[in-house]
């Protein structure tokens, strides 16, 4: 057999593991034969072109969908996306906006080389630093003092968690969505906990992104289309030398290749000003040397960390959701319905008639006759005397004669009805109790009235055998199955003789 | 005839016919009461791996009229040679009408191949009315099985067996109320024996239910690892006004934790009843009882969403930040003391004011306010406990044949303790670490069910589950 190749398959993403937690809790409320049955059929047929466990849930997945809409998973998908697009415009706007306002220059004061390296490098740092800690394994909470409440604070502050607040713009469909994604988190806390926590570093990077992005375009803007002199100003015990060193650690990453974009003892000896000393002083045009140093270490300490831990961030995102992906609850069970033989042993469907529930037997009592011929059916083992005394005590009768039946041909119980109906005597049969009424004596019932006319009275008696020779009327679940079986007879002038309180009590559960 | 190994299971009514089929097939749907005549028609139960058939057991109703049948048979009888001839021609002239509906139905299958297993109940006395119908069955000429069902007692296993082994050639006992699941195997193994042809696929059929088994196994596994990480973290919560004096809804909360647990305990059982083909099965059982001291903690909430801890960390937070830039304002000389002392301050003073912030009102809503928590349980034993009860119930469902229908009752069994005192003290640390670690928020269920897998496996073995605590069912 050969095997073709299958398409490869989608990535694990928000919207693949909203999708199979959804149609697993639909499964739940199956029956699990339908499921492994299900199942089953579509694992064999993916079994010829779908190779790896993840993967053949993945295409279950897809075969499960229905419908050409998106689906609840997609929607989320979407919303959070809509979602972090607002993000990222918040952070170009935040960014640019930033940008301008650092790099403002109104012809007296210069834009001050301190304000934008403590923006744009020493806070963003602060914040990378923060991020870092955001990121140390959920394992490290439990060992690391205070790491869970310091955590806790940073996740506050995180723009990752501004989404939810922002989902109030989203069309309903998608907020329904996206509500019913942190529905399944919350659910689910300890599976989403780590996949939550990088959705939510993933989303502050983009902000991060979107915003150093932003910034640096715009300072390169007011680089090219307006003209920029820097200076640098600080009350801080900081001199032209010790600035330079600043600089020159800061421009270590690029120093070989781009040697001239680190600002010379000259030029921060020459740009340095106070507001106090009538501000600043120096060559403008000169001081505009600053600028590819600044907007370096802006791409360098800004920008690049922000898309590293983004795309670390990404990484691990898909990383935590293929993990949910595949311990969510019930993926395993799905998995083994998908991959194990499915072995039936049940019968398909409901049985036919459906389940009966026997009534309590009609109370009857015909009129008792003084004499009776007794009939020992199916070769219930009781001795002349004992049905004599069986007559005496349970119907006050005397007795004619016993007689056999049951046990030989249809020709003998044919002789047998035409002997009671001669004898004149009413018949009273003797049954076994522990015995079920058959449509066999059910017959006889019948061949018996007809021969014996309507009124003559006719008695079943299903025997009970308490000691050796002791014989009495059955009363329990015995006598009431006969007795119910026998009014389905619907003859007025049979009457089932079972102990006294058996007929009419109701012990159906 | 297919070749499908077939077997009809055919006797006098009300003798336990649907209790084999339903405990063979392991389905509690068989319909089985004490009224005679409740199977109608034939029903067949195929065994099916991946939809391909291995063998089939087929219900059917019970003798009526076999005296009558018989003696319509001995009238149309030429010689020894011709009895199947006799029985297809019985079938074919009474079929479709109403005088052997019964018989036509069971006699066919018979008669289209399948072999036969012949039910008599082993406690109530043989009789001579049983011999029209095995005599009929004779006159088949198909292979043959006699299966004494001891439905109450065993009073006339050996009456029976006396009489039985006139007519077939083998003869077993089965109980099919309580067969374990080995048993249940030996006699399908034992089925073989009926013809050659069969027996290969039979022992298919047992090798696939036995692996079977063992999936079954690992999908109970699982489903108490669940279990037991849902009720680890178990909390309940309820919001008080600032004012509100928590010990008057500790008892209320308590008992809604308690619900919580009960209602998570009884979906697992239900789940184990039904992985084991269960679907019906009436429980009592008592509730957990637990003697921990320390359900109750309070803490306080605030409108923003932040508890106690977080309040206090973000006050700590925002005084380190300010000190930092007074540290930052003197270069450095403070040698960030200004952060540490701005942090004790802003976390103290956070501390202090939790509570007056969370008696605020502003509109008329409340800031905040007090915070009741039940659970999580947090006694070392208590995870013991719930396995403990899961593992008993367990042993009971899967030592239970589908044709009990009494109530399944697991009352205070002293061999319930045992569970977890005869676990291997090994398994017993993982256990233990497994625990903690699910405690502390950690995912470990896939963990958890593979250290609980053998465990299971061995409740499942043969003897494990005790046969006591059973109700009868109504009749």
């Amino acid at each position: 057999m050969t095997s073709t190749s299958s398409p490869p398959l989608p990535r694990v993403d928000l919207s693949r593991v909203v999708d199979l937690a959804a149609a697993l809790e639909a499964d739940a409320q199956l029956d699990p034969e339908t499921l492994r049955r299900r199942d089953r059929t579509l694992g064999r047929a993916l079994g010829e072109r779908v190779e790896g466990a993840t993967a053949r849930v993945e295409a279950w997945l897809d075969a499960r969908r229905t419908g050409a809409g998106p689906s609840s998973g997609e929607r989320a998908l979407r919303a959070q996306r809509v979602l972090r697009t607002l993000l990222v415009l918040a952070g170009l706007l935040l960014g640019s906006s930033t940008a301008l306002t650092v790099f403002a220059y109104d012809g007296v004061h210069p834009v001050n080389v301190v304000q934008v390296l403590a923006v744009f490098v020493a806070l963003q740092l602060a914040l990378v630093a923060a991020t870092v800690v955001l990121s140390l394994p959920e394992s490290w909470r439990r060992r690391v003092p205070g790491l869970a409440a310091l955590q806790d604070v940073l996740r506050l502050a995180s723009p990752g968690r501004w989404l939810p607040a922002l989902r109030g713009l989203l069309p309903p469909a998608q907020r329904d969505a996206f509500d019913r994604a942190g529905a399944l988190a919350r659910r689910h806390q300890r599976l989403y906990g780590n996949a939550q926590k990088w959705s939510l570093l993933v989303a502050s990077q983009l902000f991060g992104v979107s915003f150093h992005g932003a910034a640096l375009v715009t300072a390169a803007g007011l680089v090219v289309f307006s003209d920029l002199a820097f200076g640098w100003s600080t009350t801080l015990h900081l001199d032209a030398q010790g600035l330079a060193r600043w600089a020159q650690r800061l421009a270590l990453p690029w120093s070989h290749a781009l040697p001239d974009a680190i600002p010379s003892l000259d030029l921060i000896r020459q740009t340095q000003y106070f507001r106090g000393a009538g501000g600043f002083s120096g060559d403008a045009p000169r001081s505009a040397a600053w600028w590819r140093f600044l907007l370096l270490c802006m791409a360098c300490y800004g920008l690049a960390p922000r898309l590293a831990l983004l795309t670390f961030a990404s990484w691990r995102q898909r990383a935590a959701l293929r993990r949910v992906f595949t311990t969510l609850p019930g993926v395993a069970d799905l998995r083994d319905r998908l991959e194990s033989r499915w072995v039936a042993t049940a019968a398909s469907g409901a049985e036919a008639g459906g389940p009966s529930r026997p009534g309590a037997p009609r109370p009857r009592r015909v009129a008792r006759p003084a004499r009776v011929r007794a009939v020992r059916w199916s070769g219930v083992p009781i001795a002349d005397g004992a049905v004599a005394e069986l007559v005496a005590d349970a119907l006050g009768a005397e007795l004619a004669g016993v007689v056999d039946g049951g046990a030989g041909s249809g020709r003998a119980d044919a002789d047998l009805v035409a002997e009671l109906a001669a004898a004149g005597d009413p018949p009273v049969v003797l049954v076994k109790s522990w015995e079920p009424p058959l449509y066999e004596f059910l017959d006889l019932l019948g061949e018996l009235r007809e021969a014996l006319g309507e009124g003559t009275p006719l008695l079943v008696v299903p025997l009970a055998n308490p000691g050796e020779d002791r014989w009495e009327p059955a009363g329990g679940a015995h006598a009431r199955t006969w007795a119910r079986r026998l009014d389905a007879a619907a003859d007025p002038w049979l009457e089932v003789v079972t102990a006294p309180e058996t007929v009419g009590a109701e012990t159906e559960g | 005839m297919t070749g499908i190994p077939t077997f009809a299971v055919v006797g006098h009514p009300n003798k336990g016919k649907s209790s084999i089929v339903s405990t063979l097939a392991q389905d509690d749907s068989v319909r089985i009461a004490p009224e005679p005549g409740t199977t109608t028609e034939c029903r067949a139960y195929p065994m099916r791996i991946d939809d391909e058939v291995q063998y089939v057991l087929i219900d059917t109703p019970g003798f009526q009229r076999a005296r009558r049948a018989l003696e319509w048979m001995r009238g149309h009888e030429t010689h020894a040679g011709a009895h199947r001839a006799v029985v297809e021609s019985f079938v074919a002239e009474h079929r479709g009408t109403n005088r052997f509906p019964d018989e036509c139905a069971l006699l066919a299958p018979i008669l289209d191949g399948a072999g036969i297993l012949y039910v008599a109940d082993g406690s109530l006395p043989y009789g001579p009315e049983f011999e029209a119908e095995m005599e009929i069955l004779r006159w088949t000429g198909q292979p043959s099985l006699a299966l004494i069902n001891p439905i109450s007692g065993t009073d006339h296993v050996e009456e029976w067996r006396a009489a039985l082994q006139q007519y077939f050639k083998i003869v077993r006992v089965f109980d099919a109320h309580s067969a374990s699941f080995e048993a249940r195997l030996e006699l399908l193994r034992g089925f073989g024996q009926l013809n050659e042809a069969w027996r290969e696929p039979l022992e298919a059929a047992v090798a696939a239910l036995a692996e079977e088994r063992d999936r079954v196994h690992a999908r109970t596994a699982r489903t108490l690892a669940g279990l037991l990480c849902d009720v680890l973290v178990h909390v309940s919560t309820r919001r008080l006004a600032p004012d509100a004096d928590p010990a008057l809804y500790q008892t209320s909360l308590e008992q809604t934790w308690k619900d919580e647990l009960r209602e998570r305990e009884r979906r697992a059982r239900r789940d184990v009843e039904r992985i084991y083909g269960h679907r019906s099965i009436e429980r009592v059982e008592g509730g957990i009882e637990l003697l921990e001291q320390d359900l109750f903690s309070t803490d306080h909430w605030f409108f923003w969403g932040l508890d106690r801890r977080q309040l206090i960390a973000s006050g700590a937070a925002g005084g380190a930040v300010l000190g930092g830039a007074i540290d930052a304002g003197v270069g450095g000389a403070s040698l960030l003391l200004g952060s540490l002392v701005g942090a004790a301050l802003g976390g103290a003073g956070a501390w202090w004011t939790s509570t007056r912030l969370a008696r605020m009102r502003v509109l008329q809503l409340p800031m905040g306010g007090r915070l009741l928590r039940c659970g999580p349980a947090s006694s070392a034993n208590f995870p013991y406990v719930v396995l403990g009860r899961a593992l008993y119930h367990h042993a009971r469902v899967a030592g239970r044949a589908h044709a009990d229908r009494s109530e399944l009752v697991l009352g205070d069994d002293p061999d319930r303790a045992n569970w977890i005192e005869r676990m291997d003290p090994g398994r017993r640390r993982e256990l233990d670490r497994i625990f903690r670690d699910i405690r502390a928020g950690e995912e470990r269920t896939a963990d958890l069910a593979e250290c609980l897998l053998p465990v299971v496996a061995e409740g499942d073995a043969p003897g494990a589950a005790r046969t006591s605590g059973s109700r009868p069912a109504p009749r």
